[in-house]
């Protein structure tokens, strides 16, 4: 299986966590967000200046930079 | 001659009222400068 | 604060403390309001500005204090904010009642994610009920929660509500009082045994600490602190237990983390539990097609239409400020002409009647007039916020504000700038990075604050044509729009030298919910309407009454004799060559009189004028219907003097009279600006008037200027008094904006012009005028460095951006 990192899929894309990595501080955010190994992603949309972007995850929405989104790796 | 004297013991009396007022009120938003108390210098967040 | 004590009255009943704690947009505030009613206030807790309502919600015979504790994701205590929701839950603030129990508010909607703070609450093990909200957003997106499992898996009550609708109130509270007689049992999630393992011997480690600490730590803190290994609790544990403790909390950790990180540990532990509990609990139907959320963000967060949505909302505030508060301002500003009017007949000449009517009326009305605009502006930013458009605002703007050393959270802070700095300082308390959270600090009175609105309408009304751009926008909504970017504009390029200098930042996280829409609800906007124009009231109604009596002692003392005496001279030489009947003649006590009549036929032309000038806008049509209606006059009074030999006299008597009342007029105004320029503001007004004669100024702006270096609004009222002292003005009904149109310089030319209006306006966006602000910014920086720094860079960088505003103004013929 690829692996690629969140940032990188396109919108409506949709994949699996497989890791989370980052600084402390923003690991352990994302992960209390639910953003954990395991769990469904999907790309909704980014904002108009091209960053952040918009998921969906545990059913609801979240923003987060795309800086951010490069340290969740995704199946592909 | 006894409602000049009236009138200006009111208007010194009003007038030692609001400087006491004002200067409390800074007092208080020193106060809050120093983190005694958490709000109180401006009544927006009260 | 002092709920506890009040307490010992009805020590016969049942009483005890609830906490709520919740996600944030769980509707766990609706759920307060709805268990409290108007019983709530709002506590501060020492130390940190994170602010939780309390209020009691009765029950039968017993009484139930409620703290509502600001809305969080998860314990962790990286920021003050989130360590405080803690330490309350266990009582270790002082002033606030240490709860029985705890309500745990979640959203049915995605119970995933609120279970994951909720089962960190649920370890403390206090008793607890939880309170499933948002039950119809979730069916509507096809999830079905069973209530009657979730209680079972969990171990604690679990009712549901729907707060808005008032459904399962009661149940909640009878539930609550049910529990809260029972102890509760701590939530054990399945940790690997290395965590167990770690997590107690930190556990006993901290207990041994305990008494240098001053409490004794919980399981669950210990837990907390073994995870989080950074944050408030942790620098207080490094504070007591020195290098030694800090050495063997970092072996501790290593033990117990197993190669993994720690977070994930615990996170994957949390939500592990979780998914397997959701298996039973929650059933979820997959729907094809969008949600209704996601229509209207497919629209509010799109490319072009997004930002297109965003500047014309922010537009259309501002223009509804000016065409909605019109009507409410003109009957407030009547209803204080008219008081001043009617209290001025009542007193007889002296300090005390200019006190009231010079010192106390324009000065507390003049700044009360503002209060339909400030509610239309708290109404809109009440709306937007409780509609969920705020969230979408932070996305929009996040990366544009990450470019100047801000990140999205700052942008919240930053809008509620627009309303006050004090609170928008204070709000910085979410931003977990230091430096950016001090650049928004920074910046955040930069934003034009609702204090510096009345400021701006006065002098947009005064000088801004009230004529109409591209057919369909007024120009005054338009500069003003344009005053609030030039605090935008300043803040621009401060905030790229901040970031450049001395407050390098490292990009910091940003995760950001964005909740479901939602109606407004018509009561918590209400409320804010009522909280703000509350407030705005009280403080017209005390500081700036304090500070307008202060303005108008000063403005009147010392009120020298010899003055008075020099124009009474004057007055009497004025009199002598008019005959008795013309210089005693007063039509308040004569109103029957053939002269008064006279009078009567004079001001009802005056009256057709004023009518006249409001409808008609042509000015060529204007001046034949005011020739007619002279015409109409002149006939009047013709037929009057007509009537017989006397009225031909008292004709004559007239004239002479309106003649010597204009130059009694004029004396009186003399000796009031006489009294005004010898009075102790007028001293001090001249001494300073070189420094602010470059910006378009005259001494009595200087003046106002520096007597509202406390809070930036007061300049209105003391503009105010000032006219008012300085007699400048033809009757005393006359509003502010007409007084300041009709000021004069001593040599006679207008004292305002365009460009004065533009560089006051400017001055006052731009400056650090208020106290409170800069007190704030003391406490919350912990340091004079920051306030001292904000208030030299504003205020030089106002008068300089007033000065090149004048020069550059007046160089156009402004």
């Amino acid at each position: 299986m690829s692996s690629q990192t969140l940032d990188k899929l396109p919108i409506g894309a949709s994949a699996t966590v497989l890791d989370v990595a980052g600084e402390p501080a923003l690991q352990q955010r994302l992960l209390e967000m639910g953003v954990l190994p395991g769990v469904q992603v999907s790309i909704v949309r980014f904002a108009p200046l091209g960053d952040p972007i918009e998921i969906k995850v545990m059913g609801y929405s979240l923003s987060l930079r795309k800086s951010e989104a490069a340290h969740v790796t995704v199946s592909a | 001659m006894g409602g000049m004297m009236l009138e200006t013991i009111a208007i010194i009396a009003i007038v030692t009222i609001a400087a006491g007022f004002a200067g409390w009120r800074a007092f208080q938003t020193l106060r809050v400068a120093k983190g005694a108390k958490a709000c109180g210098g401006c009544d927006k967040c009260e | 604060m002092s709920d506890t004590t009040t307490s010992g009255r009805h020590a016969r009943h049942d009483k005890h403390t609830i906490a709520v704690m919740g996600n944030p947009n769980t509707g766990k505030s609706t759920l307060f309001s709805a268990l409290t009613g108007t019983r709530q206030k709002v506590a501060n807790f020492p130390g940190v500005t994170v602010e939780a309502k309390i209020g009691t919600a009765r029950f039968e015979n017993s009484e139930l204090t409620v703290i509502d504790l600001p809305g969080t994701y998860s314990l962790s205590a990286r920021s003050p904010d989130e360590r405080v929701a803690t330490e309350a839950l266990l009582g270790r603030i002082e002033g606030t009642p240490k709860p029985d129990g705890v309500l745990i508010v979640l959203d049915a909607s995605s119970l995933d994610r609120n279970l994951y703070l909720g089962t960190q609450v649920l370890e403390f093990g206090l008793p607890a009920v939880v309170a499933l909200t948002m039950m119809d957003v979730a069916e509507a997106r096809g999830i079905t929660v069973d209530a009657k499992k979730l209680s079972e898996t969990l171990g604690v009550p679990v009712v549901v509500v729907n707060a808005p609708k008032g459904r399962g109130l009661d149940e909640l509270k009878s539930t609550l009082h049910r529990t809260l007689h029972h102890p509760g049992k701590p939530l054990e999630l399945p940790y690997p045994e290395d965590f167990t393992r770690g997590v107690g011997t930190l556990h006993e480690n901290l207990c041994d600490l305990g008494v240098e600490l001053g409490f004794k730590p919980t399981r669950p803190e210990a837990l907390r602190l073994l995870v989080d290994g950074a944050g408030p609790f942790f620098e207080e544990c490094e504070e007591v237990g020195g290098e030694s403790w800090t050495r063997q909390f970092f072996e501790i950790r290593e033990r117990a983390a197993g190669g993994r990180s720690l977070s994930m540990v615990e996170a994957q532990t949390r939500y592990g539990a979780i998914g397997g509990w959701m298996r039973d609990v929650k059933q979820t139907e997959t729907r094809e097609g969008r949600t209704k959320t996601d229509v209207v963000d497919g629209i509010l967060t799109h490319k072009v239409w997004g930002s297109l949505v965003f500047i014309l909302a922010m537009g259309l505030i501002f223009q509804s400020i000016y065409s909605w508060s019109g009507p409410m301002m003109d009957a407030i500003d009547g209803g204080f002409g008219a008081l001043g009017d009617w209290v001025g007949g009542m007193l007889s000449e002296g300090a005390l009647k200019s006190l009231i009517v010079d010192g106390v009326i324009p000065g507390v009305g003049g700044v009360l007039i503002f209060l339909p605009q400030i509610l239309i502006l708290f109404l809109f930013i009440a709306i937007l916020e409780d509609l969920g458009y705020m969230a979408r605002a932070a996305f929009l703007m996040d990366r544009l504000m990450s470019r100047f050393g801000l990140n999205g959270r700052s942008f919240i802070p930053m809008l509620s700038g627009f309303a006050c700095a004090v609170p928008a300082i204070m709000g910085t308390r979410v931003i977990e990075d230091r430096n950016t959270r001090l650049t928004t600090i920074f910046l955040a009175p930069f934003m034009s604050c609702s204090a510096r609105l009345p400021v701006y309408v006065l002098f947009i009304a005064a000088f801004v044509p009230e004529t109409k751009v591209l057919g369909f926008l007024e120009l005054q909504g338009l500069v003003l729009f344009a005053m609030y970017w030039v605090g935008v504009l300043a803040a621009i390029p401060t905030a790229l030298v901040l970031k450049k200098g001395i407050l390098k930042s490292k990009v910091t996280p940003f995760l950001l919910e964005l909740p479901s829409y939602k109606a407004p609800r018509i009561k918590a906007v209400a409320r804010t309407l009522l909280d703000r124009g509350g407030s705005f009231v009280k403080r017209a109604g005390t500081i700036i009454l304090a500070v307008s009596i202060l303005v108008w002692a000063a403005g009147y003392f010392p009120h020298s004799q010899r003055v008075d005496d020099q124009y009474d001279a004057e007055i009497a030489t004025a009199e002598a060559p008019y005959s008795e009947s013309v210089v005693k003649f007063d039509p308040e006590t004569d109103p029957d009189s053939l002269m008064a009549k006279f009078l009567e036929a004079d001001e009802a032309h005056d009256a057709r004028v004023a009518a006249l000038a409001e409808e008609i806008t042509d000015d060529d049509a204007l001046e034949t219907a005011v020739a007619d209606s002279k015409k109409k006059r002149n006939a009047a009074m013709a037929e009057i003097a007509a009537s017989s030999t006397e009225a031909t006299q008292a004709l004559n008597d007239y004239v002479a009279w309106k003649e010597l009342s204009e130059a009694r007029g004029e004396i009186e105004n003399q000796r009031a600006g006489h009294h005004l320029e010898n009075s102790f503001l007028g001293r001090a007004g001249h001494l300073i008037e070189p420094a602010v004669k470059p910006l378009g100024w005259d001494w009595r702006i200087g003046m106002a200027a520096i007597a509202s270096f406390p809070a930036r609004e007061v300049i209105v009222a003391t503009l105010g008094t000032i006219f008012n002292l300085g007699g400048d003005q033809d009757e005393e009904s006359d509003s502010l904006r007409e007084v300041v149109k009709d000021a004069r310089r001593a040599d006679g030319t207008p004292l305002f012009t365009l460009a004065t209006g533009l560089s006051i306006m400017v001055f006052f966006a731009l400056c650090a005028q208020c106290a409170a602000t800069l007190a704030v910014m003391r406490r919350e920086t912990n340091s004079w460095k920051w306030p001292v720094a904000s208030f030299l860079y504003m205020t030089g960088l106002a008068y300089v951006a007033a000065l090149v505003t004048y020069q550059v103004a007046s160089a156009w013929g402004a």
